[in-house]
């Protein structure tokens, strides 16, 4: 199957490199503050580095996230089991910051578990306003629940529910689709597993499957959403079906994308083999192992278009 | 099963949190007012064994959905009889008129392995006692963290040599985690 994958990501501009990911963290600033943990942490000869994206003219920091190297399981040490701070990707972070809560906002995460995203949206939040978590997997409500009190998240709703059945009385000023998709083989170089295994577990039709259930939930995610809203998608996955096809359905239902300005990532492909997506589908950014160094990620930043909008305006 | 208990069993459950409270003070049903004072939030609901306070004109719409599972200020979680304080309860706590004792980072490090913390000197070690007979609150020697509680057992008052007996730490999150995980049945979720 490796070779079926190595095709589809030569025709986008991707290849297959099996790179070293470095472990990232997040301060929880409903905690603590930076200089704190940072303190801390060196003191149990914990390797800290600042994160910066970007190449040298677009450098950016990604505000209170580090990369640290540890010779011990950081899970265990006091400050992780205070809540002082979360393990968390880098490129992961990212969706919350592109939706930017403000305090008072009613915010949707329609794909909780296991929190690192919702806790990360509190946190911006300063544990004001309301974030509304649904989870669909019974067996996935617990990590939610336990990360939620060691982070020390007070905004939080979490119900137990498939987003597609979820019928709230109001409607939210912004949503995160943190969808549930294929995944990406270098999630394996994090866990210490062959990439190979990766590619011999996925197939053509499982990646359709994903894709059918992304556009319900994108669907689902424009009738709870305010007009002018925002919703965030994000995947992490690298397959077109699962994002750019994804979001140039979005733009067909009434929603408009806009551009992100981060200065690493690639802009969303407009065309795979036989598809030709919306033109406008290249403001979305898709995250590659080999070029960003992180997990492959794709982003979309989508805005309900209010009703005597057109497209485009 | 219907997770929100807002009956008689509602009360109970309310009295076990102050019951949980009166391990470290005199007047726990006060501290609980100082407590929804402190935090903000009036409302008290269980939820699948998890207790909250939350804000009920802000969120009343999803404490009603019978799917609601988490709501607001976390207190604690009743598993198993025992009663397990969030660690934003006790980061609150600490901040109140309680007995704490102030220990080292060494000693943190085994406390929260569930250890219990033998022969600490003085030097180290600062006790601040409010009331007899009560738990104390284990804090950093910063006092920022609090990571659980204790019987603090005197050896020679004078020579202030003491031990403190593990009745909680914050590392029980993590082990109750892995425990809960290997007993999820999978099957009938």
């Amino acid at each position: 199957m490796r070779s079926f994958f190595e095709k589809r990501y030569l025709e986008i501009g991707g290849k297959i490199v099996n790179v070293k990911l470095k472990p990232s963290l997040r301060i929880n600033t409903l905690r603590t503050n930076d200089d704190f943990v940072v303190e801390r942490l060196r003191a149990r000869d914990v390797f800290l580095e600042e994160v910066f994206i970007g190449d040298s003219r677009t450098k950016q920091k990604i505000p209170h996230a580090f990369y640290y190297k540890s010779n011990f399981s950081l899970s265990s040490t006091p400050e992780f089991l205070l809540g002082l701070f979360h393990l968390q990707e880098v490129v992961s972070m990212i969706p919350p910051l592109v939706l930017e809560p403000k305090p008072d906002d009613l915010v949707l995460d329609m794909a909780a578990s296991p929190g690192s995203k919702t806790s990360q949206l509190s946190a911006l939040m300063n544990n004001s306003g309301v974030i509304v978590a649904l989870e669909k997997n019974k067996s996935r409500v617990d990590a939610l629940r336990f990360n939620l009190q060691r982070l020390g998240c007070r905004n939080v709703i979490v119900l137990n529910i498939d987003a597609l059945d979820f019928n709230p009385p109001v409607l939210f000023d912004k949503i995160l689709l943190d969808a549930p998709c294929s995944g990406n083989y270098a999630q394996n170089i994090l866990q210490g597993k062959d990439i190979n295994e990766w590619f011999n577990n996925r197939t053509l039709s499982g990646i359709l499957r994903n894709s059918s259930l992304q556009k319900t939930l994108i669907k689902k995610a424009f009738s709870l959403l305010k007009e002018g809203g925002v919703l965030v998608y994000s995947t992490c996955s690298l397959e077109p079906e699962e994002n750019e096809a994804v979001v140039d359905y979005a733009l067909s239902i009434g929603f408009d994308i806009e551009p992100l300005k981060f200065g690493f990532g690639s802009p969303g492909i407009t065309r795979f083999f036989d598809y030709e997506f919306n033109p406008k589908v290249k403001h979305a950014l898709r995250f590659w192992p080999f070029k960003d160094y992180t997990q492959g990620f794709f982003i979309a930043k989508l805005v309900k278009r209010k009703r005597n909008d057109k497209e485009g305006d | 099963m219907r997770r929100i208990i807002m009956n008689n069993n509602h009360n109970l459950m309310r009295n076990l949190f102050i019951k949980f409270l009166g391990l470290f003070f005199n007047s726990p049903s006060k501290v609980f007012d100082e407590l929804i004072e402190k935090v903000g939030l009036k409302d008290f609901v269980v939820l699948d064994d998890w207790f909250f306070l939350y804000d009920k004109e802000k969120t009343n719409d999803y404490i009603q959905n019978k799917n609601v599972v988490f709501a607001g200020f976390c207190l604690g979680l009743k598993y198993n009889n025992k009663f397990f304080p969030s660690v934003d309860l006790l980061s609150v706590l600490k901040d109140f008129k309680v007995n704490k004792v102030f220990v080292d980072s060494d000693s943190i490090l085994r406390f929260v392995y569930g250890k219990d913390i033998h022969g600490i000197v003085d030097e180290n070690c600062i006790i601040k006692e409010v009331f007899k007979n009560k738990l104390f609150l284990v804090v950093d020697s910063e006092g920022k963290e609090c990571v659980g509680f204790g019987r603090l057992v005197r050896k020679r008052r004078e020579e202030n040599n003491f031990l403190i007996r593990n009745f909680f730490d914050v590392g029980e999150w993590l082990r109750l985690e892995s425990k809960i995980h290997k007993n999820f049945d999978y099957k009938n979720s």
